[in-house]
């Protein structure tokens, strides 16, 4: 049998690469997290992720986060949809402008937002007119949620979009159907691997913001508290295993997310690789 | 005629797709509409379909002009080249796409899709997705979700062309009886001669956005009307000076003449050649065995063409001098086709 050419030579050394690489960045701090949640025994842990305020916080934290994300896949495929299918001036720059939240640092971006949907703020005026307040509630985190999460989702289903045939579009027009059930039968199914992968990271990416949400939150205990400041503030008191441990569940859910759109992908990858 | 084109044209930009074509289709016939590759035949079935819009002229489908009636409404069903089959349906889902976006009764589309996946003969595939299916089964699905709503006319752009060599002449069979059981009026888009003279019960030769000639199989064969059919069925060779060659008429202001296999009689030095006084002395440049007959490249009278010799004849040698004799010819001026008939033969008709 001849060894068969690859085009990085040497598995054992592209090998070694992969394996430091993924313990240094992602196993070992992971498993530290585990480490210092192991100080405290199962009943402390307990304690510390059903204190009051943390549960306050994970509620904020989720429901923001799944608000967030959803608006995002809707609103992910809406743009996918324009940068794709039609031709307009400054396509290039605008397909672009999708990058930025990725660019910026999201302290900045939680600046801007804050002073801008504040009651004071340009956009924030006209809803406090209606009496409604962005800044400071939760609808202020959601809009700062939908900013960071958006490229996930327009960079997952822009290409798929690219790449899907016309021809699956006339072919459900001649068989009779409309334009809605074209887009909901036929390139909606064809889009959904995408959108299920954009949402994912979108909301993996929500359980964990903090930079840009602090500013925009307000931070009032049980109200408007996201569990990454309660993480920050157990660590400013020197209370690691309360921080490591809260932040274990976080990794928990966020792992099952990323699970679960896995389990599409598998799904999916079946019904288009054929096998029976 | 059941469906007409009236005067369509239509270009993209300065190509010109569709340049005055006319013609008609009577109800029930499969039709194929042949020409090489950019010749136009597939804008016309895809504006046949209402997938395009010609720039003029009139389309019309059982006496209404159809031009501003979309495509959902035409009432056409289509087979794709590569089927379009939609990935994320069972075979079931499929077939039952045009019926269920049109709400019909649950029963009913049960019933019907029952019904076609019988008559493709893909029953138990009712559950399988396009993926876990073969290019012929694929094909299959594809006619029976066309048929599915009963569509007054079957449009399929190159059905056989993604399917190899022996599952096509199978499906070619399967297909030409499915449409004559259905009496479903079929209109199908080929490139491969072979294919439109086997199915189709009428040919439509399409050329650079022209139609060429319109006629049963064995008209277009037997009888080209234009330049380019003559050159386009059947092995045609051109020959560089047909007056070279014995006993045929003069035509002074010929452009081309074709000669293909079944004119020409090859035979060795030492065989018998019945017109071997105006047969012409030929050396064989190339074989190629072609399964149940030999074909032979041969260079006479500074003309190389081809000509055939069946399998139970005595080999002949690359390099071997033999005698050549061609019963007929085209010639083509202008735009016009001429058949000429070899003179040996018509003086012993007299004789006789």
């Amino acid at each position: 049998m001849g060894k068969k050419s690859r085009i990085i030579p040497g598995f054992g050394l592209s090998m070694g690469v992969t394996l430091s690489m993924l313990a240094l960045i992602v196993l070992i701090p992971l498993a530290s997290l585990v480490i210092f949640t192991a100080k405290l025994t199962p009943s402390e842990i307990l304690e510390v992720i059903t204190r009051k305020r943390v549960l306050a916080s994970f509620e904020v934290t989720f429901i923001t986060a799944l608000i967030a994300s959803l608006i995002n896949a809707v609103m992910g495929v809406v743009l996918a949809w324009v940068l794709v299918r039609y031709d307009f001036p400054f396509k290039r720059l605008m397909d672009g402008m999708i990058e930025l939240p990725f660019a910026l640092p999201t302290a900045v971006a939680g600046i801007s937002l804050t002073s801008l949907y504040a009651d004071t703020g340009a956009v924030g005026k006209i809803f406090a007119k209606f009496g409604i307040k962005i800044a400071y509630t939760r609808i202020g985190i959601t809009v700062a949620l939908v900013f960071i999460g958006i490229p996930f989702v327009v960079r997952s289903v822009q290409p798929v979009l690219e790449k899907l045939d016309p021809l699956y579009e006339e072919a459900a027009g001649i068989l009779g159907a409309n334009k809605s059930q074209i887009f909901r039968k036929v390139i909606l199914p064809e889009l959904s691997p995408a959108i299920f992968t954009g949402f994912g990271l979108a909301f993996g990416r929500c359980l964990g913001e903090y930079g840009s949400v602090v500013f925009i939150a307000g931070n009032q205990p049980f109200k408007t508290e996201i569990t990454p400041l309660i993480i920050m503030s157990e660590l400013q008191e020197y209370d690691y295993s309360s921080a490591t441990a809260i932040a274990l569940v976080m990794l928990l859910a966020a792992f099952v997310i990323l699970f679960l759109v896995n389990l599409i992908q598998i799904r999916n990858s079946k019904i288009l690789g054929g096998g029976h | 005629m059941y469906i007409e084109l009236r005067d369509i044209n239509k270009s993209y930009g300065d190509f010109k797709a569709s340049d005055n074509v006319n013609f008609g289709i009577e109800k029930g016939k499969l039709v194929a509409l042949l020409g090489p590759s950019g010749s136009g035949k597939t804008t016309i079935l895809r504006m046949i379909a209402g997938l395009e819009h010609p720039d003029s002229g009139d389309i019309i489908i059982d006496g209404q002009r159809v031009n501003d009636i979309p495509a959902s409404k035409r009432g056409i069903g289509f087979v794709f080249q590569s089927y379009a089959l939609f990935r994320y349906m069972t075979v079931f889902d499929n077939i039952a796409f045009g019926l269920q976006v049109k709400k019909a009764d649950k029963k009913a589309v049960q019933e019907r899709v029952t019904e076609l996946i019988k008559l493709i003969g893909l029953e138990g595939f009712e559950n399988r997705y396009p993926s876990q299916l073969s290019g012929g089964q694929r094909q299959r699905v594809a006619f029976a979700r066309a048929l599915a709503p009963n569509p007054q006319v079957l449009l399929l752009d190159e059905p056989f062309a993604a399917i190899d060599a022996k599952v096509r002449q199978e499906l070619r069979r399967w297909l030409k009886e499915m449409i004559r059981k259905l009496g479903v009026t079929s209109i199908f888009v080929t490139h491969d001669q072979d294919e439109a003279l086997d199915v189709a019960d009428e040919i439509i030769v399409t050329n650079s956005g022209r139609i060429e000639q319109t006629g049963s199989p064995l008209e277009i064969y037997r009888a080209p009307a234009t330049a380019f059919t003559s050159s386009f069925f059947g092995q045609t060779s051109e020959l560089e000076d047909y007056t070279r060659f014995k006993f045929f008429d003069r035509v002074d202001n010929y452009d081309k003449a074709f000669v293909r296999p079944e004119f020409i009689k090859m035979t060795k030095k030492d065989e018998i050649q019945k017109y071997k006084n105006s047969a012409a002395e030929g050396i064989v440049e190339d074989i190629a065995f072609r399964g149940n007959y030999i074909e032979y490249t041969v260079n006479s009278n500074g003309s190389t063409f081809i000509a055939h010799r069946a399998l139970d004849e005595e080999k002949v040698e690359v390099g071997e001098k033999v005698d050549v004799f061609i019963y007929r010819l085209f010639i083509t001026v202008g735009n016009e086709v001429r058949l000429l008939k070899n003179g040996s033969i018509r003086e012993e008709m007299v004789v006789i």
